[in-house]
C-alpha cells in the first residue's frame, strides 16, 4: 500500500487514517491551485469499469500521501464529470476541492469584512450591498478555498497569512526557473466620485409676540398670516395670532343722557327750569385722536311783554369723531420644511511608488493610457427608506410629533402629519387631538376632551383646564362642538410601502420595505412568501436575492447636514475610495512572475496564503520574494517522480513607509473635544494598511451659509414695521378742518331762511362733515402701516462643492529588486 | 533580505476645503418677502352733544286797548 491513498467518501467526511485505502488504483496525479480558484484534481486511474456517476455511487474523494512516516491528506473533492475516455484502459478524473456551502462561508466571511475603510456601501448599489464580492472591492485580497478542509477565506494579493516558504537555490531545478513581467505595473488611478443627496431640515422659528401701534391696525389683524399658511420656499406658519389689544374693532358707543327740572314751586321769570342733555362717545381702552366735528346752537330768549313771542330754551349741539390708536400684538411661530439638492464631487489621483520597469518613451497619451486607470463612482448618502421615527404599534395616549411613523391597528403604517396625542382608539381618519393645558391651537384644529371632539375656533394658548365655554378676548367661544372628525386637517398620512417589523410567513412584494430583526431596512427585490426566519441573503429559486439593505439611517447620520466628505462618515468614504485605488494598484503592482520546480516535500507545504522566496543567483538581488499566485503538485507512477511547482508574484515597489503628521489643531484648542470634531490644520492620514495617507477635506460653504436648524438670525432677513403711528397721528391732525356750523332747521326758519334755500343749506353742511369724514380716512390710507418680513428660501439649490484631495504615493513592498546589481 | 526595513517617509498634505460647483452659482431663488397690514383704513367712531335748557317766563297781563 501507499505511498498514495485515494478513497471514495461520503460528502463532507474528515480525514481519518481509516481512508488510507485505495479505492482506485492511481497511475499518475497533478493537483493545481490559482489565485482565487479552487484546486483541481487531475487523475489517471485504471479503469474501474463502471458508471462512476450512477445513483448511490460516491462522488467525493481523498487523496493523501504517505511520506513513509506521515501521512499528509493532498486533496479533497468531488468528482466533476465522468471520463472523457470511458473505453480506455486508464481513465481521467477531474475533481474540484469546492466546497457545497461556498456560498453561505463566503457570506460568514463577508460579514467580517463590512469594516471601515475597505468597505462603504455608499458606493454600492442597493441590490448589491449583500453580494459577498462587493466586501473585496476596496481590499487587495482574494477569495481562497483551503484544498482540504475546503475552509473558505480572504488571501492579500501581497502578503500571505500564512507565512513564508523560503526555497534553497539548491532545491530548485537550474533549469525551471523562469522570470517574466507579467503585466505592466500601474503608475496611477485617478478617482472621480460623486455623492449626493436631499438636504431636508424641518423645524420652526420663534418670532415672539411684536406689538404694533397704528390707527390702521384693523389691516394688520386681517392680513396677518393665518395658521397653516403657505409662505412659499418652504416657509409655513405653524402658529399665529394678532390680537387687537385695545379692542377697538369691537368698540362700542356710549349714551348717557341727563336732566335736571328746578324743583322750587314758584318760579320767577328767567329762572331755569329744565335742563336736558345728551352725549354719544365711544368707549375706547387706548389713546385716540379727537375732533370736534361741528357745532353749533339756538338763543332763547323771553320778555314780560306779552306781545312778544318767547322762546324759553335754548339748545347747544356738537358732533364729533374718534380715531383711536391700535395696539396690535402680533405672535408668528414659522415652520420651514428645508429641501436642498446637494452633490459633492472628490477627486484625487492615487500614485505608486514604483521601480522602473520600462523605460518610458515620454509623456504621450499613449503611454498614460497604458499606465493609468480611471475609477468613476456615484453614491447616495443621503435618506433611503421611510424617514423619521419609527414608533412601532400605536399607542394610545401617546405623544406623536410630525414625521414619526407607526403600525396602525389595521395592519398598516402611516406617519404622523401633525404633532398630537393619540385618543383611545385608533382611526386612520383622527383629525383631533387629545386636549392638552398650556398648547397652542390654531383655529381649524380639533380637541378631545371629555369624550367630545370640539373644533378650536380661535387660535389661542390653552388654559389649566378645558373649559367648552372658554371664551376669547372678544367674547366669542373658543371651542365649538363637533359631531364627527370631518372638517380638521388629517393627523395621518398612510405609508404605501413600510410593512413595519419583518414577519415569518408573509406576502411581501416587490418595493415593500421593512425592518428585520437585525435591526436594519430592506426593500423587497421580488415578491415571495417569507420564509420561519429572517436571511438577509435569502433568494428564490432562480438565485435573486429577496432582499436589498437599505442605508437607514442615511450615511450623511443627520440629513439637514450641508457637507458629507469633511464629516467623519464622510472621510470613511474618502478611505474607501482610496482603498479602491489602492488595490487596483496593488494587484498591478505585482509585475514581476518567478515560477519554479519545487521539490515535493517543499510544495506540500505551499498554499495561496502564504509567501515564498525564490533564490536563485540570476535573480537581481540573488532572491525574488512574492505572493503565491499558483502552484501543483504532481506525481506519475512511470517515472516514479514527484515533484512541485510553485509561481510567485514579486511587488516591484521601493518598499517605503508612510506617516501621517497630526497637524495643529485649529478650531479649539487640542482635547477640548473629540478628535472627529476638531480640526486639524495640516494634519495627514494614514490608512490603516499603513501604506498610504492623505490629508482630510476641510468643510466650507459652498451654499447660501444656512445651517440647520434655523434660528431668527439666520431666517430672518430683515423685519420692517413700516411708518409709525407718529406719522399718521400728524396726516389726521393736517387733515382736520377745523369745526363746521351745525344749524338745526328750526334754528333756519327762526333765522327766516327761505324755504328754498334751507334744503340746500343742510345738505351743504352735511356734506362738509362727509367730507372731513373722507378726509381722515384718505390721511389714513396715504400713511399706510405694514409689517415687513423678509425670509431666506428654504427650498432651493441644487448646491454642489468639489474637493480635491491630496493623497501620497502608494508605497508598494520591494519584493524583487530589479536595480540591484 | 526580504524583510527590509522601509524607509519611513511624513506625508506632508495640503487640506482643501470645496470649491463650489456649477450648480451652485445658478442656485439663486429670491427671498420669501410676507407683508401684513398695508390694507387698513382703521377706525372712526363718532359722537355728539345735546343739550337744551329752558327758562320760566311770566307775561304781564295784557293791557286793554280802547
Amino acid at each position: 500500500m501507499g505511498p498514495f491513498y485515494f478513497a471514495w467518501v461520503n460528502q463532507g467526511t474528515p480525514f481519518s487514517p481509516t481512508l488510507y485505502r485505495e479505492d482506485e488504483v492511481v497511475y499518475s496525479f497533478a493537483i493545481e491551485q490559482n489565485e482565487g480558484e479552487a484546486a483541481t484534481l487531475q487523475m489517471e486511474i485504471k479503469n474501474p469499469l463502471v458508471g462512476l456517476l450512477a445513483p448511490g455511487r460516491l462522488v467525493w474523494a481523498w487523496l493523501s500521501w504517505s511520506d513513509g512516516t506521515t501521512v499528509h491528506p493532498l486533496f479533497f473533492g468531488r468528482l466533476i464529470s465522468v471520463p472523457d475516455d470511458m473505453f480506455g484502459e486508464v481513465v481521467s478524473l477531474r475533481l474540484v476541492a469546492m466546497p457545497p456551502d461556498f456560498i453561505e462561508q463566503k457570506r460568514s466571511v463577508a460579514a467580517t469584512l463590512q469594516a471601515r475603510p475597505f468597505y462603504d456601501p455608499v458606493f454600492v448599489e442597493p441590490a448589491r450591498r449583500l453580494d459577498p464580492d462587493t466586501m473585496l472591492e476596496g481590499r487587495s485580497a482574494l477569495w481562497h478555498i483551503d484544498r482540504t478542509t475546503h475552509a473558505v477565506t480572504v488571501s492579500d494579493i501581497l502578503v500571505g497569512e500564512d507565512g513564508v516558504v523560503d526555497i534553497p537555490e539548491a532545491a530548485i531545478p537550474y533549469d525551471s526557473v523562469k522570470m517574466s513581467v507579467d503585466q505592466a505595473p500601474l503608475k496611477s488611478v485617478a478617482v472621480d466620485a460623486t455623492v449626493a443627496w436631499e438636504q431636508e431640515a424641518h423645524g420652526s422659528v420663534d418670532l415672539g409676540t411684536q406689538y404694533f401701534r397704528s390707527y390702521s391696525g384693523d389691516g394688520l389683524i386681517s392680513s396677518w398670516p393665518r395658521p397653516d399658511a403657505s409662505l412659499g420656499q418652504g416657509w409655513g406658519v405653524d402658529y399665529s395670532l394678532a390680537v387687537d389689544v385695545y379692542n377697538v374693532a369691537i368698540a362700542q358707543t356710549l349714551s348717557m343722557q341727563g336732566s335736571w327740572t328746578n324743583p322750587a314751586k314758584k318760579h320767577n321769570p328767567g329762572d331755569t327750569i329744565s335742563i336736558n342733555w345728551s352725549r354719544t362717545t365711544p368707549v375706547l381702552a387706548g389713546p385716540y385722536y379727537h375732533a370736534i366735528l361741528t357745532q353749533g346752537g339756538t338763543t332763547g330768549h323771553i320778555s314780560e311783554n306779552p306781545d312778544e313771542k318767547d322762546e324759553p330754551t335754548s339748545t347747544a349741539v356738537m358732533t364729533d369723531v374718534w380715531v383711536p390708536e391700535w395696539l396690535v400684538a402680533g405672535s408668528l411661530v414659522l415652520r420651514y420644511d428645508a429641501k436642498r439638492s446637494r452633490s459633492e464631487n472628490i477627486r484625487f489621483v492615487l500614485g505608486a511608488d514604483l521601480q522602473p520597469v520600462f523605460t518610458d518613451p515620454g509623456d504621450s497619451a499613449a503611454d498614460f493610457a497604458q499606465d493609468a486607470e480611471l475609477i468613476s463612482l456615484n453614491g447616495s448618502v443621503g435618506n433611503e427608506g421611510p424617514y423619521g421615527v419609527f414608533r412601532g404599534d400605536w399607542q394610545a395616549g401617546a405623544s406623536y410629533a410630525r414625521f414619526d411613523y407607526f403600525m396602525a391597528p389595521d395592519g398598516r403604517a402611516y406617519s404622523v402629519l401633525k404633532d398630537h396625542v393619540a385618543l383611545s382608539s385608533f382611526s386612520a381618519q383622527q383629525t383631533a387631538t387629545l386636549w392638552q393645558p398650556d398648547k397652542r391651537y390654531n383655529a381649524g384644529d380639533n380637541v378631545y376632551s371629555g369624550g367630545q371632539i370640539y373644533a378650536v375656533l380661535v387660535t389661542h394658548v390653552s388654559g389649566g383646564s378645558f373649559d367648552p365655554t372658554s371664551l376669547a378676548v372678544n367674547g366669542t367661544l373658543i371651542y365649538d362642538l363637533r359631531i364627527s372628525q370631518s372638517g380638521g386637517a388629517q393627523l395621518y398620512g398612510l405609508m404605501q410601502n413600510f410593512r413595519g417589523h419583518w414577519a415569518a410567513s408573509t406576502i411581501y412584494v416587490a418595493s415593500d420595505t421593512f425592518l428585520a430583526p437585525d435591526s436594519q431596512y430592506y426593500q423587497v427585490n421580488t415578491g415571495h412568501v417569507s420564509a420561519a426566519t429572517f436571511d438577509p441573503f435569502a433568494a428564490d429559486l432562480a438565485g435573486r436575492m429577496l432582499y436589498a439593505l437599505l442605508l437607514n439611517p442615511p450615511p450623511i447620520g443627520d440629513i439637514s447636514r450641508s457637507n458629507y466628505f469633511p464629516s467623519d462618515r464622510g472621510l470613511w468614504s474618502v478611505e474607501h475610495l482610496i482603498c479602491r485605488a489602492r488595490a487596483h494598484l496593488l494587484l498591478r503592482a505585482r509585475a514581476v512572475k518567478v515560477s519554479c520546480d519545487v521539490p515535493f516535500p517543499i510544495a506540500l507545504g505551499l498554499s495561496l496564503r502564504k509567501n515564498a522566496i525564490v533564490r536563485d543567483r540570476r535573480i537581481p538581488g540573488g532572491y525574488a520574494l512574492g505572493k503565491v499566485v499558483g502552484y501543483s503538485l504532481h506525481g506519475s507512477g512511470d517515472s516514479g517522480e514527484l515533484m512541485g511547482n510553485v509561481s510567485i508574484g514579486c511587488a516591484v515597489g521601493n518598499g517605503n513607509a508612510v506617516v501621517g503628521l497630526d497637524g495643529e489643531p485649529s478650531y479649539v484648542e487640542d482635547g477640548y473635544v473629540s478628535r472627529g470634531y476638531q480640526l486639524y490644520e495640516g494634519a495627514t492620514t494614514v490608512l490603516p494598511a499603513g501604506d498610504v495617507a492623505y490629508a482630510a477635506p476641510i468643510a466650507g460653504t459652498v451654499d447660501d451659509g444656512l445651517v440647520f436648524p434655523l434660528d431668527i438670525s439666520q431666517a430672518v432677513v430683515s423685519q420692517r414695521f413700516q411708518t409709525a403711528s407718529v406719522a399718521q397721528q400728524e396726516a389726521i391732525i393736517e387733515a382736520y378742518q377745523g369745526q363746521q356750523k351745525d344749524q338745526q332747521k328750526d334754528t333756519y326758519i327762526a333765522a327766516g331762511v327761505a324755504q328754498q334755500f334751507l334744503a340746500q343749506l343742510l345738505a351743504d353742511q352735511a356734506q362738509k362733515k362727509q367730507q372731513q369724514i373722507e378726509a381722515f380716512i384718505q390721511a389714513l390710507t396715504k400713511t399706510p402701516t405694514w409689517y415687513e418680513l423678509v425670509l431666506r428660501p428654504v427650498v432651493n439649490g441644487p448646491f454642489a462643492a468639489e474637493y480635491d484631495v491630496s493623497t501620497s504615493a502608494l508605497m508598494i513592498p520591494r519584493q524583487i529588486d530589479l536595480a540591484n546589481t | 533580505m526580504p524583510s527590509l526595513e522601509p524607509i519611513v517617509r511624513p506625508f506632508v498634505g495640503t487640506q482643501t476645503t470645496p470649491q463650489p460647483g456649477v450648480a451652485t452659482v445658478a442656485a439663486i431663488v429670491p427671498n420669501v418677502v410676507v407683508i401684513a397690514g398695508a390694507s387698513g383704513s382703521g377706525k372712526i367712531m363718532h359722537g355728539s352733544y345735546n343739550s337744551s335748557l329752558t327758562v320760566y317766563n311770566k307775561k304781564r297781563p295784557k293791557e286793554i286797548k280802547n
